[in-house]
Order: structure tokens, then C-alpha cells, then sequence
């Protein structure tokens, strides 16, 4: 038996009262597309937090590729291969499009306390940044202000971060959020062509990407998995059906 | 945004005019603008050494006096112990000469930023302002309750500087020494804020937290930020003790690290020699309202607060001293 890339076990985490996450366990083999989804507050946003290691789970255990780290912090999960988008655009605004990729693409040569030498003019760091701008087509944006782009190119230059940093997972935490359709599309196409050789753990509301995309899917509500399985057998789930998916196609 | 020449055009004209106000002066017969040229070159040091934190890692930090004060100090307390005992051949070499003490004093200074920004930089914003400001006072009234070294008084330096040797106590000859470190900061600056240091830096400004993911260490990057930034505010400390030939705890001061913030943004944050530009401004300004009036600071207010809506990017900006 292969072990999965990702295991959670028993992750606990509360603020106050609130079980943000209630004894959540998933595995995600490498290679899958695992979508989750739930209710807004079913906690997904904070099981993201404590896999990327922003937040510290009361309990339960994570391992990535037969190693626990649960206790490492953000650097050592990034160095590790776990990379990240966020639900809300988090970019360099005053670089270029480029500069944004570069600053991630000089991450991955260990660590930056170097003084002399200009990593922009590098082509060991412009190159494989351009190629990831190509991946996520922003090639012809390189050189815009990156708060200058619309906001849906904002979110493909996200995916292109975290694809520069070489991960071997990917957490997505709602790519298409806030998205018109059309562009909604556009990042959904984005992503069936990158989920080859990656292994994605993706948080989304947009059902259709969701179904289209993912392997396998669990369903969170109340910081528990109710629903886990293939996205056939998800939608057919009389609990899944009640809990959350009433308006279901 | 207005762009009237680039970047290394500014930089050439800045270092003319640095080398040549000697001879203008000496020609206009106002030797006196020798010293507060000096005393402009070393304030420039201070401030650009601060824009390393405020402006290229965007902490805004209130407590750079406190660097500038312990360089200060530590030129003149060694000054001072070499006076008192002139049989003990090392205590004169290290009160003397310039080349061990201004090191000196800028590791000194860099050790007290260690220290003040590890503690300082678990909090960010406002809270890193107050600590920092915290520190900066703390120090202040450690000094001033020292006997010892004049306490509220200073002390006065006895020892006639050398650098390699050589009597650098003539104005002119001390005004292009200090020139010359100026230039190298500002060569320094440059190389720095386009080095993979520099550009972390420049990320954890705009996005802390994205950098954090990305897999830096943002602490430790901005750590050694404030270290050197406080080691360069040591050195100005020393020079200005060998210029003025006096220290006192008025150094470490709160409104003296609230006139280096004023000069960073008045220069520009975020450039190379902005901090000069701004230091001169504000000196030049100083010399001169200070004769037609008692408050020139409203003056001074005012102009600064048009000057920065009219222009945020500052008067470096106007060089295009940016990136």
C-alpha cells in the first residue's frame, strides 16, 4: 500500500465554543484532486490554516508524505513542497507581474540573505518565472503592476506563485471566488490542464468546477467531513443532499 | 507622477554637489557651510540607515536615535577613557583612532538593534512604533542618569582623531572622510535594495503574510533590517561625536528620532540617497527660518505637510531614486 501525500487524523480546533474542526481525518493520495466543499462556517477555510501552518490544531495530526508536520512552521511546510492560494487575492501589489513570480521562484533556491547581485536581472529566477506566467497564461501581462490587473488575472497570478514555489501539493482556497463566469471558466480550464503531475486540495463554491474537476470530494459541515467519496457518489448522498446540496442539479 | 532625470543622473549630481560645496563655500568666503555640510552628510547617514526599516521594509520605527545615541556614545566614552588614562597605550589607539572606534560603534549600536528588534518586531504597526519608541527612551534615561558620563551634561571628547594614523581633525579634511562613508552608504543602499535581500525586504512591505508563504522567514529578514539599519545610525552617532566633539543623552532623544522620520519622508522612503536630500532640506531650512523666527517648526509643518500630499513619493522621488 502506497501512503496518501496528505493524512489528517483527528484534527481538532476550536475558538470558544466553536469546533471550527471537529475531528476531521482525510487522506488525499499524491496525484488526486480533492475538492472540498460545505456551507460558509463549515471550517474549511481554517483546516487550510492548519495544513499551510498558520494555525496550530488543539488536537490530531498531519502528515505530509509519511512525515508528521503538525508542529512545523509555514517555512518548513513550503520547503517541504505544501504551496498556497488564497480566498482573497493576496499579490505584491507595486512589482510587476514577474516580479511577483520572481520573488516566489528566488524562495525555492534557499534562503535570500544574499547582498549582492540582482536576482531580477538572474535568469537562473526570470526564466523559470516566466515559464510559470506562461503556465497560467500571464505571459503577455510580465511586466503590468500587478495591482493593476483585473481581478481575475490577479487570482491566475496567485496560481502562479504558488506553482513557482514547486510544490508538491497545492492548496486552493476558493480560486474563482468572486469571479464572473466567463473567468470562472477560464481558471476552471486553467486547472484541468495543471492538475496533471499535481496534487491539488481545492476549496470551492462553484459546483460546476468542483464536479468537473476533482477526483474525489468531501463534504464539511460543522468542521466535520459528512461526505467523502467520488463526486458521483457525493452528489447522490442522502445526507450530503440534506445537509447542504438541497439546491442540487 | 513627475520624473525629471533618472536615477543614476540624481546620484551623480548628488555626489558633485557633495564634493564641490567645499570650494563653493571656501569661494563665497562662508566657511561655515563646511560644518553644516558635514553635520548634513552624517544626519544623511542617520536617515538613510532608518530608511532601511521604514521605507524599504515599511516598519515604521521611532526609536533611531536611540542607535545614533549609542554610537555617540561609544566614541565618546572611549574618548574619555583614554583621557583618563594616557600610560594605557590601547585606550589611546582605541579612543583615537577613528578606524577601531567608529566600527565600534556601529557594532555596538547593531547589537542594541539585535536586541530592541527581536523584541520589537513580534508586533507590527502602531505597537512596533511604541516599542520601539519604548526602547529609544529607556535608554535615553539610562544616559541621562549616568554621573558618570555627564549624565544630562554629556561628556566632551579630548582625544584628537586619527584615521590609519593620520590627524583627520581639520574641518575639511574631516568633511570629505565623513563625504566619503556618505557615498559608501549610499552605494551600499543601492546594492542592497536590488539584492535578493532587498527585494525580500521590499515584499515583506507590500505583503508580509504572502511572503510568509512563499516560504520566507519574514523575521528573521526584517531582524537583520533593523540590525544593520541600527549599526549605520551608530556610525552617524560616532561621526557626529567627532564633528560637534560632544555627546550628550539629547541624541537619543524621541524628537530626534522624530526628525529623522520626518527627513526619511521628506527625502522620499524607499530610496537610496533620499535621506540625504532630505536631511539637507531640513537642516537648510532650519539654518535659515531659525534667523527670521522663534517658530519656525509651524513654518516648517506647514511646508512639510503641502510638500508630502503634493508629493508622497518625496524629494528623492523627483530623482526617480526608486527601484
Amino acid at each position: 500500500m502506497s501512503q496518501p501525500l496528505l493524512r489528517i487524523e483527528g484534527l481538532r480546533k476550536s475558538f470558544g465554543a466553536l469546533a471550527a474542526t471537529n475531528d476531521f481525518s482525510l487522506d488525499i493520495p499524491t496525484g488526486e484532486t480533492h475538492a472540498l466543499i460545505g456551507p460558509n462556517g463549515a471550517g474549511k477555510t481554517t483546516l487550510i490554516a492548519q495544513i499551510s501552518g498558520e494555525l496550530r490544531p488543539d488536537a490530531g495530526s498531519i502528515q505530509f508524505a509519511g512525515e508528521d508536520i503538525t508542529a512545523l512552521t509555514i517555512a518548513q511546510r513550503v520547503e517541504r513542497g505544501i504551496s498556497r492560494s488564497f480566498q482573497i487575492s493576496s499579490i505584491l501589489p507595486e512589482f510587476t507581474v514577474l516580479q511577483n513570480v520572481a520573488i516566489a521562484v528566488q524562495a525555492t533556491e534557499g534562503h535570500s540573505f544574499r547582498f549582492h547581485g540582482d536576482p531580477w536581472r538572474d535568469p537562473r529566477v526570470q526564466d523559470p518565472a516566466l515559464r510559470c506566467l506562461e503556465a497560467v497564461q500571464l505571459a503577455s501581462k510580465a511586466h503590468v503592476i500587478a495591482s493593476e490587473l483585473a481581478h481575475g488575472e490577479q487570482r491566475q497570478l496567485e496560481l502562479a506563485m504558488a506553482l513557482a514555489l514547486k510544490p508538491r501539493l497545492v492548496l486552493l482556497d476558493e480560486p474563482t471566488a468572486g469571479m464572473a463566469q466567463e473567468d470562472a471558466r477560464r481558471i476552471q480550464a486553467l486547472l484541468r490542464r495543471l492538475k496533471t503531475g499535481l496534487t491539488m486540495l481545492l476549496v470551492e463554491h462553484d459546483m460546476d468546477l468542483v464536479f468537473a474537476l476533482s477526483d474525489r470530494v468531501t463534504v464539511m459541515v460543522y468542521g466535520k467531513a459528512v461526505s467523502s467519496g467520488p463526486p458521483e457518489q457525493v452528489r447522490a448522498d442522502p445526507v450530503v443532499r440534506e445537509a447542504y446540496l438541497g439546491d442540487f442539479p | 507622477m513627475i520624473r525629471l532625470i533618472p536615477s543614476t543622473v540624481g546620484l551623480a549630481l548628488v555626489i558633485a554637489a557633495i564634493v564641490l560645496l567645499p570650494g563653493v563655500a571656501t569661494a563665497l568666503h562662508q566657511p561655515f557651510w563646511i560644518s553644516i555640510g558635514t553635520r548634513i552628510l552624517i544626519v544623511g547617514i542617520a536617515v538613510i540607515s532608518l530608511d532601511l526599516v521604514v521605507g524599504h521594509a515599511g516598519l515604521p520605527s521611532f526609536g533611531h536615535a536611540a542607535f545614533f545615541g549609542a554610537g555617540g556614545f561609544t566614541a565618546g566614552i572611549l574618548s574619555v577613557q583614554a583621557a583618563a588614562d594616557p600610560s594605557s597605550a590601547l585606550l589611546q589607539l582605541i579612543g583615537s583612532e577613528a578606524a577601531v572606534s567608529w566600527p565600534l560603534a556601529a557594532a555596538v549600536a547593531g547589537l542594541f538593534g539585535l536586541l530592541f528588534g527581536a523584541l520589537a518586531l513580534r508586533t507590527r504597526g502602531v505597537n512596533f512604533l511604541m516599542i520601539t519608541l519604548a526602547f529609544a527612551q529607556m535608554l535615553y534615561f539610562v544616559f541621562v542618569s549616568l554621573p558618570t558620563y555627564g549624565g544630562d551634561e554629556g561628556v566632551r571628547l579630548r582625544q584628537t582623531q586619527h584615521l590609519f594614523g593620520r590627524d583627520i581633525s581639520d574641518p575639511l579634511v574631516f568633511y570629505y572622510v565623513v563625504a566619503a562613508m556618505l557615498i559608501g552608504t549610499i552605494l551600499g543602499m543601492r546594492m542592497l535594495m536590488v539584492s535578493r535581500f532587498g527585494r525580500v525586504l521590499a515584499s515583506c512591505r507590500q505583503n508580509e503574510r504572502r511572503t510568509r508563504f512563499l516560504g520566507y522567514r519574514t523575521d528573521l529578514y526584517l531582524l537583520l533590517a533593523f540590525a544593520l539599519s541600527a549599526a549605520g545610525g551608530g556610525l552617524a552617532g560616532a561621526l557626529m561625536a567627532n564633528h560637534l566633539r560632544y555627546v550628550s543623552p539629547q541624541m537619543m532623544s524621541w524628537f530626534q528620532s522624530g526628525e529623522f522620520l520626518i527627513m526619511n519622508v521628506l527625502g522620499g522612503l524607499a530610496s537610496s540617497y533620499g535621506g540625504l536630500l532630505g536631511a539637507a532640506a531640513f537642516i537648510v531650512l532650519h539654518e535659515t527660518f531659525l534667523s527670521f523666527t522663534e517658530y519656525w517648526e509651524v513654518v516648517l509643518g506647514i511646508g512639510l505637510l503641502v510638500f508630502v500630499f503634493a508629493n508622497p513619493g518625496g524629494l528623492a522621488r523627483l530623482l526617480a531614486d526608486r527601484r
